[in-house]
């Protein structure tokens, strides 16, 4: 059999690391494992993925990594809302630039993180935000760009290690996932919000305003298959009252990517993925709640740009649950 | 050595590549501080483009294109205008002074108007310093 040259092969970087795959496997192939360092040996090689958005994410992970500049990414918070020494911080990653870069395509992160603000001073806690945080490098390290993500991780592990926190909470699973897996020797546990608020309706403390919808739960993969947390996000939905909770066709560790990851290879494949989701979703209810601040920025683009007629509306979890959540 | 500000300049194929032409043409002078990449339309000029001038060291960048209402394409220069604002904040955000990147609208016929804008961005910049000296950490 002819050797197939995979360094140089349109497949490696099509890979979404989605995981889907890993589920089914009766061998447990490792596989997106292997698509991460295939990646890493391709680029020493020269290859390398089609950025989407003209490498504008990537090209900013490493002007972070770079440390020459001093970020300065908090102009939207509120400092009456967070505190500057306490035990539990919140992650900001890249919402920021993420929001400015993309808002035109309907991706309101800073809302997101807000909400989150919000919806952990109404449960009691003032987070501390991380002034000096970088970048976490979940993308840099999926697209094989190992040396930008070690100079990430190291940056990052120092500020957590001087800053004497005990829990860090993430909006988003990306940088979850990146510190949970690939960060050593994590002394700080680590939380999304939705584990957090979950533990907190178990308390029995949590009353909720009416939302009146009928939605779905769409569980973004590295918060689902990668992490686990399937229960937890559903749980406190059901708590709400007027929401009703359908499930898609494909669910829980079955469900359906966003059809992008690390911010490369969108291409018509991603496209269909998305339309197909969003059909999926739509046949189940109108409103789609999701964890991942990415996820709902693919979905809004293939929304705009495709002109899906059918009436959907993509809200993340935290925001709403922050606006239903009633303060103690 | 002293040092001496390093600028990357986008030139519109139509309007303000030809109004740098001109300015060659008729001898006008301007810093050479400017290295010059010619593209179709302003609007081609994609944010990522930007952050990568700047991520290889790039002390200013500057986005130049037809007046507005003159564009070959019609609303290229539109399209790089919001694109521009939207990169002076995301710069920012980044730490990195908003006022080093620029938009300039040149017409071909504008060869003394090139010059005149390459001498003060040139200079806007040298006041600013390196791009990692006066905000980096």
């Amino acid at each position: 059999m002819a050797k197939r040259d995979l360094t140089d092969d349109e497949l490696v970087w099509n890979c979404l690391t989605c995981k889907l795959c890993q589920n089914y496997c009766p061998e447990d192939v490792d596989f997106i494992g292997f698509i991460k360092d295939v990646r890493g040996i391709s680029r020493d090689n020269g290859g390398k993925p089609e950025y989407t958005h003209g490498e504008m994410m990537q090209t900013m992970a490493r002007i972070v990594a770079s440390g020459k500049f001093r970020q300065n990414k908090l102009g939207w918070l509120d400092k009456s809302k967070v505190s500057t020494d306490g035990e539990v911080a919140l992650w900001i990653g890249c919402a920021p630039y993420v929001d400015t870069a993309l808002k035109e395509v309907g991706s309101d992160q800073v809302q997101i993180t807000q909400s989150a603000i919000e919806l952990l001073n109404k449960i009691g806690i003032k987070p501390r935000i991380l002034e000096e945080e970088v970048c976490c490098g979940h993308d840099m390290l999926w697209i094989g760009e190992e040396e930008t993500f070690e100079e990430l991780k190291d940056k990052n592990l120092e500020v957590l290690s001087e800053s004497g926190i005990s829990k860090l909470v993430f909006t988003c699973p990306e940088g979850y996932e990146v510190m949970k897996h690939y960060y050593p020797n994590m002394d700080v546990e680590l939380a999304h919000i939705s584990e957090v608020i979950s533990d907190y309706v178990d308390e029995g403390k949590a009353t909720f305003d009416p939302y009146e919808a009928k939605i779905t739960y769409q569980d973004p993969c590295r918060l689902g298959r990668f992490l686990g947390i399937y229960d937890q996000p559903r749980k406190v939905l059901e708590q709400i009252p007027g929401i009703e909770l359908v499930e898609m066709e494909r669910n829980r560790s079955r469900s359906r990517c966003c059809g992008v990851s690390a911010w490369i290879n969108c291409n018509q494949n991603s496209k269909k993925m998305q339309l197909q989701r969003m059909e999926e979703a739509v046949n189940a209810a109108h409103t789609l709640v999701t964890n991942g601040p990415k996820c709902i920025t693919h979905f809004n683009c293939v929304k705009n740009e495709n002109g899906f007629e059918k009436e959907i509306e993509f809200i993340d979890w935290t925001v709403i649950v922050s606006q239903t959540l009633r303060g103690v | 050595m002293t040092w001496e500000p390093s600028i990357l300049v986008f030139c519109c194929n139509w309007c303000s590549y030809t109004g740098a032409d001109a300015a060659g043409i008729s001898r006008y002078q301007y810093p050479p501080n400017v290295q010059i990449v010619r593209v179709m339309c302003s609007g081609r000029v994609d944010p990522g483009f930007v952050l990568r001038a700047f991520h290889k060291g790039a002390d200013g960048v500057l986005v130049t294109g037809c007046h507005p209402g003159d564009c070959h394409y019609q609303t290229g220069n539109v399209q790089a205008e919001k694109r521009v604002e939207m990169l002076k904040v995301l710069i920012d955000q980044l730490g990195i002074q908003s006022d080093r990147l620029g938009l300039e609208w040149i017409s071909a016929a504008e060869g003394q108007r090139f010059a005149n804008v390459i001498t003060d961005f040139v200079s806007k910049v040298r006041g600013l310093g390196p791009l990692n000296g006066g905000e980096g950490l």
